[in-house]
Formats: C-alpha cells, sequence, structure tokens
C-alpha cells in the first residue's frame, strides 16, 4: 500500500541523486543567459538617452521637450540620416553625434529601449566598437552604411576607434513605427523572422478568450510564437494545430511585455506535417483560447478574462543543418543584423579541442553536441568566453557566443562520449 | 555593465553559490532529468537577475516561486533564430547519474503527471509547503491546489506502476495515511 509518507520519501531519496553543486558552471552559465537576454531586449517604452562623451569634453544632451524632432547632426562634413532601419524596426536620430579622432569614449546610459549606432569615417578608414558587454565590432563600412544595435538594458562605455582616420557617429532611438508584417493594437509579427516567412498571425480583442484561425501548411517545419498577457490567476491558455493540443500556459506566466516583436518569442517548433500525410499547401487550423484550470474542457465565458490579450504567429518553413548531431537554424539574428550559417566543423567530444579558422569577419558562434554524460562546454575566441556544463543523455546546444574578426574560436569540450558540433554565422545584411 | 547591474551580479553570485544546491533538487524533483533541471534553474536564475533590484527580504522563494512556475509552463526560448523544442523535453534514455536503488514504481508514476499536478506534490511534500503558502508560489487559489493535489494522487493511485489488483476506487486523500 502507498501511503503519504511513501511519496515524502521517495521524493527525498531521489533528491539525494544530486550531487555536489557545480556552483562555478552555473555561475558562468547563468551569467552567459543574463548576457544573451540582454542582446535580445527591445522593449518599446520611451527611454532617455544615450550619448555621454567620457571626460567632459563635450556632452550631448537631449532635448525631448515638444512636437519638434531633432534634426540628425552633422558628421565630418558629411549629415547623418534622419532614419535608419534595422531587422524591419524605424530608428530616428536622437539629435546627438560626435567625433573622435583615431580613437575615443563615451558613456552609453542604462535605457529600457534599443539604441542603434552608425558612422563615418573620413579619409576611408575600418572601424571597431568595443560595446558594454565586451562585445568588439569590427566593420569596414563608412557613410552611415553600416550599424549596431545596443539592446535594451545594455550601459557602460562604447570605444570607437578608427586607425587610419576620423570618426563620427550618431545615435539614434526606435520609434514606434511597426515594421513590415502584421499589427494590430499594438501587437506585432514581423513579415520575416531571421530568414523565415510569417505564415499568418492573429491577436485577440482585449477580453477575447478565444482565437481561431488557419494557415497554409509549408514544405517544412514550422515555428509558433504565442504571446499573451493579463489571463486570470486559474485560468489556463491552451494552444491546439488541427485540433491537437500542443502546449498550455497558466496566469502567473502570461506575463508577454515584448509585444512590438511578438514574432521573436518563438516557442515551439513543429515538422512539417502537423498530421501524419499532411500535404504542403493544405490547411492547418490553429486556436488559442482559456479555460478554468487544466482539466476544463469548457471555454470560459466571454467577459471573464477582460484584460486579457492574446497572440500567435506562425513561421515557416525552417530551415536548420544538422550540427553534432542537434540542428542549429541557418540563420539568426543578433545585434539588428541576420547572419547565415557558414561554417561548421564536427567532432568527437572527450577532451578534444576543436576549432574554426581565423576570419577577417565579425561571427556569431553555436554550439551543439549529443553525448552521454556529464560534459562541460568551454568558449573562447578573444577577450569573449563562455559555455556550460550538461549532463544526462541527449543533444544540446548554446549560442550566442561571439568571435571578434581576427580571433580564433575555440572550443573545448571535457567529460562524457559523443559528437560535437561548431557553427559559425556571418552576417548577410 | 553598472554599478547597479554588478551589484545585482554579485549578489547573485553569492546566492548561487549558497542556495543553488537546494533549488536544484527541487528542479530535479520536478523534470526528473539532471540536465533539464540545471537548464531549468539557470534558466530561472536568470530570470530572477533581472529583478534583483526589487527583490524584498529573501530571494529564495522568490527564485523558487520563478523556477517553479517556469517549469510548469515552460515555454523554451533562447537565441534569436533557435528552434526550441516542441515541449519540455523528456529524457532520450534513462538518466542513470544516480539512480535510486530501489525500482520506485512511485517515482515512474509521478513522471507521468502534468507538469503542475506533479509541481503541487513537490512543493507540499517535499518542501512541506502549506497550502496556502503552495498557493502563492503558483499564483494560484488554495482551492486550486487543494483540487490539483486531490487530482494528483488519484492519478498515482489509478497508474499502471502503483495499481494493485482489486484496488478500490477514487476515495478521500489523507496526509497521514493511504494516497486514497
Amino acid at each position: 500500500m502507498t501511503t503519504i509518507a511513501d511519496l515524502r520519501r521517495v521524493l527525498d531519496q531521489h533528491a539525494d541523486e544530486v550531487g555536489v553543486p557545480q556552483t562555478v558552471a552555473r555561475t558562468a552559465g547563468v551569467h552567459q543567459r543574463v548576457a544573451a537576454v540582454r542582446r535580445r531586449r527591445r522593449a518599446v517604452a520611451v527611454g532617455t538617452l544615450a550619448l555621454v562623451v567620457l571626460g567632459g569634453a563635450a556632452v550631448a544632451v537631449v532635448p525631448r521637450l515638444g512636437p519638434a524632432q531633432p534634426a540628425a547632426p552633422t558628421l565630418l562634413g558629411r549629415k547623418a540620416p534622419t532614419t535608419m532601419h534595422a531587422l524591419g524596426f524605424t530608428y530616428r536620430t536622437d539629435g546627438h553625434g560626435e567625433t573622435f579622432a583615431g580613437s575615443g569614449s563615451f558613456h552609453l546610459s542604462e535605457s529600457d529601449q534599443p539604441r542603434l549606432f552608425t558612422w563615418t569615417t573620413s579619409p576611408r578608414s575600418s572601424v571597431v566598437l568595443g560595446l558594454p558587454d565586451n562585445t568588439r565590432w569590427h566593420s569596414r563600412e563608412s557613410r552611415f552604411r553600416d550599424y549596431v544595435v545596443v539592446p535594451a538594458g545594455e550601459s557602460g562605455t562604447v570605444q570607437v576607434s578608427a586607425p587610419n582616420g576620423r570618426v563620427g557617429i550618431a545615435s539614434y532611438d526606435l520609434t514606434g513605427a511597426p515594421p513590415p508584417g502584421y499589427t494590430k493594437a499594438g501587437l506585432t509579427y514581423r513579415s520575416d523572422v531571421a530568414g523565415t516567412a510569417l505564415l499568418r498571425a492573429m491577436v485577440s480583442d482585449r477580453g477575447q478568450v478565444d482565437l481561431r484561425g488557419s494557415f497554409s501548411v509549408p514544405d517544412g517545419a514550422v515555428a509558433v510564437a504565442p504571446v499573451c498577457s493579463g489571463l486570470p490567476a486559474d485560468d489556463v491558455i491552451h494552444l491546439a494545430f488541427d485540433g491537437s493540443e500542443r502546449t498550455e500556459v497558466s496566469g502567473s506566466q502570461c506575463d508577454s511585455s515584448d509585444f512590438a516583436d511578438a514574432g521573436s518569442h518563438v516557442t515551439s517548433t513543429f515538422s512539417a506535417a502537423l498530421r501524419p500525410g499532411t500535404e504542403p499547401g493544405t490547411a492547418a487550423t490553429m486556436r488559442m483560447w482559456v479555460t478554468h484550470g487544466d482539466d476544463d474542457t469548457q471555454v470560459v465565458a466571454a467577459g471573464s478574462a477582460p484584460d486579457l490579450r492574446m497572440g500567435l504567429g506562425v513561421y515557416g518553413s525552417l530551415r536548420s543543418e544538422r550540427v553534432g548531431g542537434d540542428d542549429l537554424p541557418d540563420r539568426v539574428e543578433y545585434l539588428g543584423h541576420t547572419w547565415a550559417l557558414r561554417t561548421i566543423a564536427n567532432g568527437s567530444t572527450g577532451g578534444v579541442h576543436p576549432s574554426l579558422p581565423v576570419s577577417k569577419v565579425d561571427r556569431v558562434i553555436g554550439i551543439a553536441w549529443t553525448n552521454h554524460g556529464r560534459i562541460r562546454v568551454s568558449f573562447h575566441a578573444g577577450t569573449a568566453s563562455g559555455g556550460g556544463e550538461f549532463s544526462g543523455v541527449g543533444s544540446g546546444s548554446i549560442g550566442d557566443l561571439w568571435a571578434a574578426a581576427g580571433t580564433t574560436p575555440t572550443v573545448t569540450l571535457t567529460g562524457g562520449t559523443g559528437r560535437y558540433g561548431i557553427a559559425a554565422y556571418e552576417r548577410i545584411d | 555593465m553598472g554599478p547597479g547591474d554588478q551589484a545585482a551580479t554579485a549578489a547573485l553570485d553569492e546566492f548561487v553559490a549558497a542556495r543553488s544546491g537546494a533549488l536544484l533538487r527541487t528542479a530535479y524533483l520536478l523534470t526528473r532529468d539532471h540536465a533539464l533541471a540545471e537548464d531549468l534553474l539557470q534558466t530561472a536564475l536568470t530570470k530572477a537577475w533581472f529583478a534583483w533590484r526589487r527583490i524584498q527580504g529573501e530571494p529564495e522563494p522568490y527564485v523558487r516561486k520563478i523556477l517553479v512556475n517556469t517549469y510548469a509552463s515552460w515555454w523554451r526560448r533562447r537565441w534569436n533564430g533557435e528552434q526550441p523544442t516542441e515541449t519540455l523535453p523528456e529524457p532520450t534514455a534513462v538518466d542513470t547519474v544516480g539512480d535510486a536503488a530501489e525500482p520506485s514504481d512511485l517515482w515512474t508514476a509521478m513522471g507521468r503527471l502534468p507538469r503542475r499536478m506533479r509541481a503541487v506534490l513537490v512543493l507540499r511534500y517535499y518542501e512541506d509547503l502549506t497550502e496556502a503558502q503552495t498557493a502563492e508560489v503558483l499564483g494560484c487559489s488554495v482551492g486550486t491546489v487543494k483540487s490539483q493535489a486531490s487530482k494528483a494522487l488519484a492519478k498515482l493511485r489509478i497508474d499502471p506502476a502503483l495499481a494493485e489488483p482489486g484496488e478500490p476506487g477514487p476515495g478521500a486523500t489523507d496526509d497521514e495515511g493511504d494516497l486514497r
């Protein structure tokens, strides 16, 4: 006979299976994730800006009073653009710019919105930006043809250098102009996220508790991006495709805040056929609805969740490459640009030190593995580093690793047995 | 990284060193997989970092709340473009790291419970939280905790791993007695 005491004993017994905490690896893993989240953030609230030159030589002031929009600065004899675009979003000049002879730095104050920076040089010169998170960004472009987006939440010193001349850098704020795609009541699904097209998006009216639609099944896997807010505590949102429930979320987790870029919140991927035998081009249904609790099959009464907002986007076809026994996407978005998978190095784990050849361009790195046993993954490329410790059986991956131009990305995998792969992404926009 | 970020980072590092072992045990009871438990814990700690300056008092209850709720509806997402799993992945094979000595049928049966029910049992019978405390962690009502616990125990009772021939049907639960 099984009793509550048995249940307590089994829980205690299995809790004791957890070994000695790997706090150093865990701390490093959390720091890496924090950095990754900060890069992604694109909050839409209006923040304050921006560009304050260190050393007191000059201060960029930010008069955003009244309806007058600031004019773009003229730097090194060239007028900066009034607006810039990154991943479909529109940024507008904040009126500030600064020039440096060879090199200099400025302080980037904390903001809850991303900032875009673009530059020009005289004479033509390469440019290196040292961002607050130690990312070193290299560019050969001038005349405001290149840019970098610093995510919301980043603050600190930005170093600027143009080894062969003077450099002028201008700063921009995110505007409320929606990117191409589907927008309703401030909730936006971009038409393209990391090279994957929006197949269908639907957004509820406030308080709507049942949302239905359909999309044309593509020839390949699809990704879904649900967001919600304002769900009552004990209610549950269900998500189903072609009548088959895939996932659910409870009230306490229904707190999406990034409605301006809901399409980047991909949470699930499904194979090409949601049902066996589904042909590309046929219609598949999609539905989000609310019930009281997990087991309730009845949709709650209209008006019972007056603050609820729900959105669901479907993207496809996803393209991926097999790397280290895992699937990595062939496109990613990073610092306001799109990057494509260009180089893969595969090998076997177990004290191996694989690396990719040095490159003349900046790269985003992903590492994937299929492993038995506890594995520790360490990544280094110049001053950039990352990694973590993982156990169990199966495949996994980490991304958001930065390999600046001229550095050699090196990976150390220790422990366990299996396969690994390193993928290098290069800018395509 | 500003001064506030540095302070939050230092405080989080100290917290991880002191308390993450206990949280990892809870994460393991929820996920039943060592790698997933570590992933869940790091996900929760990452979320906590961004709210660290707003935490009043001891951070552990706050982090535990994030951890349990992240588990209860884990919409996984990492770098923008990465393809997360369809649902919280179950272990692809038996994770033999530290398997219990006994072939625990009860442990097997718990693995078949829905996530929120499993979370209620872990909070009530491993963390020894009251029904009110469990409701606070899960962000639901005490009534929901009671019904989830009752349903969880009922599911365990009829699980093939635990069901005995001639077992009676569902009945009341008793914290000191049988799962019935």
